[in-house]
């Protein structure tokens, strides 16, 4: 069974659209070889309609219980998820966010204050620990889900919103665990599912609301602007321009809002997303994301064209909105493009797609999939979603139990309890066991080096500056922990263009080892020590 | 704007469109068969200004299928149209639409076809 799911994910899983225009074609077929016949009779739609709730409440299931399970333990999947605790607490214990582009810290990333604050508030409130950072993420996404089940409401009866939900649920796992990370995706789909819900409320202060939510999500990340059009539409179509003015102050004052904290410097944060901007695009991820997208929109088809024309919608704000999100999936498509960057920015427009999926129809109680075209492709859909999702997720949760054997935590933190200095994690060749270095942070409320960022810049073309490799003679880290038994700072980078190319330069390695000894080994790590040159007479 | 009038501006915007997608699919799948199909076009896909350029002329294409084909099943109601309605509403410019369906399936083709044309040509190891 294992290795049939590897085969999907490996074979299949960047091909959703192929798949799911295979499987529509296929069921089709299927059908005209059994006679055509199409299960019109009450009985079968009612069938139809438990298998439908069952899926549904099978995503719901797994979704909320794979969020649970993954933020009851401190270890991570993803090696720049321990990053966002580590630069909050380092935050809020009085670092810069974002450090000029020669700063002997090397932390900086390109994600807005609010991706940060979010998770230093949460951190202050109920205490410096991974799991409160990992719950962050956990609650964005399943937060996300129950706002999506309100938004739903607005246009759906309840059953046919919950099946509605839970098929949201099916597609968010799609990205594997990416909607209820640390990193800011899982924030960014809890904002644009609140967004689009404020903005259908109608009203000035839902406006306002909304726009709120719009600007938190440009905050999160530069391109949330492409997220939140469909939302503008909306607040548009209740209220013309006066809605969609309040909404647009309300979001400039909420996204500019933060750099007005200290330490946040608005001129950093604009030359880290200059560097950014320099990486240039992989075509081959282009093409990936518009695949996506097209995959992401099918039930935008099978519910506009699945319900007779006489009950179509036939307001001008419902086609408005579909172009928007279209001008919104091919922006993020294309940005979504740089290396390193992928299909999960496309997540947050899954509540989107769902709400113009269940305002198709002119009415709420309008019978829905009528067409036998509609009924076999939104079977195809949730099929394909279901199963990429089960082989995503199988190999998720294969990592995770392994990774779950290991307990770098207690170890991490007998050392730092046994030992008074400064001391950092430090990098090997095995990422992942510096995955629990946010506990170093949380207790020294410092932060140094982040390889997530140092692997970034390089692809930046930004050098570490002499200023880190001064910083590193003269002993400002005493203790460096490294993967037992593996040279320092030897990993290389993954991403293309400067694949396999070492992390670090050769004068890094070299004033390292000049300055440190290894002077103990833990459990899990090497222990290095600083040795302050001697004095010169 | 009716569907018709989209229509004929999907068909006379084809002649803007196909030509430099169908040269920048050929070179593409040049460079699937014989270099590193994960990053296509380095040279011009890692300067800023040239790639804006390109993924306009790689997008541009996408949305002109997928408006073409939400009014083909917009006109016909069918949202599987055959080669019958195709025709019926496109009637000559059907075969512009399958020309330009031709580049996708180039385009889209899985990885395998072009490791094995790339070893059939000789210029893949």
């Amino acid at each position: 069974m294992a290795s049939i799911l590897e085969f999907v994910r490996i074979q299949l899983g960047g091909r959703p659209l192929l798949v799911c225009l295979t499987a529509w074609l296929v069921l089709g077929a299927v059908q005209r070889v059994l006679g055509g016949r199409d299960n019109h009779k009450p009985g079968d739609r009612r069938f139809a309609g438990v298998l439908a709730f069952c899926a549904a409440a099978a995503g719901l299931a797994s979704y909320v219980g794979l969020a649970v399970w993954y933020a009851a333990d401190p270890h991570f999947f993803d090696n720049a998820e321990p990053t966002m605790p580590a630069v909050a607490w380092a935050f809020h214990s009085g670092q810069p966010l974002y450090l000029a582009l020669d700063a002997a810290e090397r932390y900086s990333h390109i994600y807005g204050p609010l991706a940060f604050l979010l998770h230093a508030w949460a951190l202050e409130l109920f205490g410096a620990a991974i799991g409160v950072s990992k719950a962050v993420g956990a609650a964005a996404g399943i937060g996300s889900l129950a706002v999506t089940f309100v938004l739903l409401r607005r246009a759906a009866a309840p059953a046919r919103a919950a099946v509605m939900t839970g098929i949201c649920a099916i597609e968010l796992l799609l990205f594997r665990h990416y909607s209820y990370w640390t990193r800011p995706d899982s924030l960014e789909v809890l904002g644009v599912a609140a967004a689009t819900l404020f903005a259908a409320q109608g009203g000035l202060a839902s406006a306002a609301a909304a726009g709120v939510m719009a600007g938190a999500v440009l905050n999160l990340k530069f391109t949330g602007v492409l997220y939140v059009l469909p939302a503008f539409v909306l607040l548009h179509q209740s209220g013309r321009w006066k809605r969609v003015g309040v909404a647009s102050a309300a979001a400039l004052i909420v996204a500019i809002a933060p750099f007005a904290l200290p330490d946040v410097s608005l001129v950093h944060y604009r030359d880290w997303l200059r560097t950014s901007a320099q990486t240039g695009l992989l075509l081959s991820t282009v093409r990936q994301n518009i695949e996506w997208a097209c995959y992401l929109s099918l039930p935008l088809l099978f519910s506009y064209f699945g319900v007779s024309a006489a009950e179509r919608t036939t307001g001008n704000w419902w086609s408005r909105a579909v172009l928007a999100l279209a001008l919104g999936m091919t922006g993020v498509a294309v940005a979504g493009a740089k290396p390193g960057a992928g299909v999960y920015h496309l997540m947050p427009f899954v509540p989107v797609i769902a709400y113009l999926c269940a305002t198709a129809p002119a009415r709420a109680s309008a019978p829905v999939l009528t067409t036998s075209a509609s009924r076999r492709g939104a079977i195809a859909f949730v099929a394909v979603a279901a199963l990429l999702a089960l082989a995503t997720n199988d190999q998720f949760v294969r990592v995770m139990i392994e990774r779950r054997q290991l307990d770098e935590l207690t170890d991490i933190l007998h050392f730092a309890d046994t030992h008074g200095e400064p001391a950092e994690m430090g990098y090997g060749l095995t990422e992942s066991l510096s995955f629990e270095r946010p506990a170093l942070v949380f207790r020294t409320g410092h932060y140094f080096l982040d390889q997530p960022a140092i692997r970034e810049q390089q692809l930046q073309g930004i050098a570490i500056p002499n200023a880190t490799l001064a910083a590193l003679a003269s002993c400002r880290i005493t203790f460096w922990l490294i993967p037992k038994g593996e040279e320092p700072f030897s990993d290389r980078n993954s991403y293309s263009g400067r694949y396999l190319e070492p992390l670090y330069p050769p004068a890094f390695r070299q004033a390292f080892l000049a300055a440190h000894r290894r002077v103990e080994q833990t459990r899990y790590f090497d222990v290095w020590q600083c040795q302050p040159a001697a004095p010169r007479r | 704007m009716t569907l018709h009038r989209v229509r004929a501006l999907l068909l006379a915007t084809w002649w803007i469109l196909w030509p430099p997608f169908a040269a920048l699919i050929v070179r593409l799948a040049m460079e699937r068969a014989c270099a590193n199909p994960y990053d296509l076009l380095p040279a011009i896909t890692s300067n800023p200004t040239w790639v804006s350029l390109l993924a306009a002329l790689y997008v541009a294409p996408h949305l002109w299928l997928v408006a073409a084909y939400v009014v083909t099943v917009q006109m016909c109601d069918d949202l599987l149209p055959g080669p019958r309605a195709l025709m019926a509403v496109w009637r000559t410019g059907w075969v512009r639409l399958a020309l330009m369906a031709a580049l996708f399936a180039v385009e889209y083709a899985p990885m395998p076809v072009w490791r094995f044309l790339g070893r059939v040509v000789g210029c893949r190891p």
